[in-house]
């Protein structure tokens, strides 16, 4: 476990160092400005539009996050021959990729919770509310999504260049949230091979829709019951360890081979 | 040698630099004299805006969404029921719960959160006039500022300026606030402006009525009888059937004072028009577009069942 934490924690400052998190908290917070001055016919007192647009941004830096910080860690670690004295420790390829994604994770979780203060501060200057349980609702299973995601980016970079397994994540990872949730609509006027194969997907694909609580945030619908809560949270960890073991299985047998270029 | 061709090397790069910098300078400039004269081109064109000329057509389909979005925030994020091939596995499930999918309204206090979206709307295509009529209608009904929505109709106006809806909103407005002067110019203006290019079909027609009904009551209020007569009249050829309507010209050309008054007349017709553009026609199982207040979608149900008037 220490070894674990150790890798995660190293992927931290290597994040801090960067200047990625910054510079999203920067756009996030002149976006909302730019929104929150936005002259209304001199009305006052909205805030839904700009939790709304907050929450949307949110998400989408979230999961571009996700993907970047995820899909480049293992081909970076070969590229720059670092992998070599990692693994010459005393430490195992699943904890190499546990520890990973452990760190992608919990960093862009904790860059996403920066939206959401960031977000509720904002709202909050405008003298309005969140209601709290139904927003910490939503952070975590916000976070729970961005745990599948990290943990499918992973898989893919531990055969893949950063390029390629960003390329598929973010194909793959935005198929499930715009197409997956449509599929049952498509379906009412498709017969045959196309239809078998929008199963399929709808099947394959993980549904980020059962993560977002955006609505229930921004429009005052209260928090969500507590057994589907958990229901999606179990549904978050199962794909996150499915993906974490493939991820391994991929990984645990890989060759590197001095000179070779990853990236 | 060394020296002479590091020489060169020097000025070369000082050289190139300074004219890449020079190119770079001639490409702003031409750049934003075109973007001055786009703009003064604009300034006489309907959108006057640069935005919009940077959109193009685009900028229809963005007004159109951003109405759709302030639909979307009437019914507090619930979309509109489509048909699906299946119902209720365990995702479909899990969605429900994480997103409610209740059919139900903004409260009253909350109707302003649609204000920013439909603002957007009418800044991206200012020539949809049923925006700024939906807009209108929430800004003097739930938001309490009939000021706010006569400024609107105003810039509506000018973008749209013979457009009789416009005017015929304008007067109802007016009419709520018993601004009967404000009100019978601007009834004139609709009347005047009329069809404004709109087929001559039932849904016009109702508009035409409602104006020359609006206009013939001030007419009462004022005592000028022959008038309100002359309108009420014309209601009759665009409806025969409107017995009440008759029955009222009988009794202004005979000299009785009609058993309902013509304020009151003008308040059931405003409060009935009013429970029809808030009646929400989303119905369970069927795609209906448009925000409550948008009475054009309804059809058939326009110009039916109107209160008495005498």
């Amino acid at each position: 476990m220490i070894r674990i934490l150790s890798l995660a924690w190293v992927l931290w400052l290597a994040m801090l160092r960067k200047k990625d998190l910054y510079v999203l908290l920067i756009l996030l917070g002149a976006l909302l400005v730019t929104l929150v001055s936005i002259n209304v016919f001199g009305l006052s007192g909205m805030t839904r539009y700009v939790a709304d647009t907050g929450f949307l941004i949110a998400w989408v830096f979230g999961w571009i996050l996700s993907v970047l910080v995820s899909a480049r860690e293992l081909p970076l670690e070969q590229a720059r021959g670092t992998i070599y004295p990692l693994l010459a420790k005393p430490v195992t390829r699943a904890e190499v990729i546990v520890g990973k994604w452990l760190g992608a994770w919990t960093v862009v979780s904790a860059a996403t919770l920066a939206f959401y203060a960031l977000i509720v501060a904002v709202v909050l200057s405008r003298h309005a509310r969140l209601d709290p349980v139904a927003l910490a609702q939503a952070y975590l299973l916000h976070a729970a999504s961005l745990a599948v995601i990290v943990s499918l980016a992973m898989l893919f970079s531990t055969r893949l260049n950063s390029d390629a397994a960003s390329t598929l994540s973010f194909v793959i990872t935005g198929a499930s949230f715009l197409v997956v949730p449509r599929i049952p609509e498509f379906l009412v006027s498709l017969e045959g091979f196309p239809a078998y194969a929008l199963m399929l997907t709808y099947h394959l694909l993980p549904h980020f829709d059962v993560f977002d609580l955006r609505q229930r945030v921004v429009h005052d619908f209260g928090p969500m019951d507590w057994a589907p809560f958990w229901q999606v949270i179990l549904y978050g960890s199962v794909l996150t360890t499915f993906f974490l073991l493939l991820a391994w299985m991929a990984f645990r047998n890989k060759r590197f081979v001095r000179g070779e270029l990853s990236q | 040698m060394a020296g002479s061709v590091t020489g060169r090397t020097v000025i070369g790069s000082g050289t190139t630099a300074f004219l890449g910098v020079l190119s770079l300078w001639c490409c702003v400039f031409i750049l934003s004299c075109g973007l001055s004269s786009s703009h003064a081109s604009l300034s006489g064109t309907k959108t006057g805006s640069v935005a919009a000329a940077f959109l193009g057509e685009t900028r229809m389909a963005l007004s159109g969404n951003l109405y759709m979005t302030a639909d979307l925030y009437f019914h507090r994020g619930v979309g509109h029921t489509v048909n699906l091939a299946f119902r209720n596995d365990f995702f479909q499930r899990l969605k429900g719960s994480a997103s409610p999918s209740l059919h139900t309204h903004l409260a009253r206090y909350d109707v302003s959160e649609m204000m920013p979206w439909l603002r957007l709307a009418t800044r991206l295509n200012p020539q949809d006039v049923e925006t700024y009529l939906v807009t209108a209608f929430w800004l003097a009904k739930e938001s309490g500022r009939p000021d706010l929505a006569i400024e609107l109709l105003t810039e509506a106006q000018v973008e749209n300026p013979f457009d009789y809806r416009i005017q015929l909103e304008k007067g109802r407005i007016h009419l709520k606030q018993k601004n009967y002067h404000a009100a019978a110019d601007a009834l004139d203006a609709a009347i005047a402006f009329w069809p404004s290019g709109f087929p001559d079909n039932r849904d016009t027609r109702f508009d035409r009525a409602s104006a020359l009904l609006y206009r013939a009551m001030i007419d009462e209020l004022s005592g000028e009888t022959d008038s309100a007569v002359a309108r009420l009249s014309e209601i009759v050829q665009l409806f025969p059937e409107r017995q009440e309507i008759r029955l009222r010209i009988d009794a202004l050309r005979s000299g009785r004072q009609p058993s309902h008054l013509a304020a009151g007349v003008i308040t059931d017709s405003l409060a009935f028009e009013d429970s029809e553009r808030t009646t929400c026609h989303r119905e369970d199982g069927h795609e209906q577009e448009g925000t409550a207040g948008h009475r054009h979608e309804t059809g058939e149900q326009a110009g039916d069942g109107e209160p008495h008037s005498d």
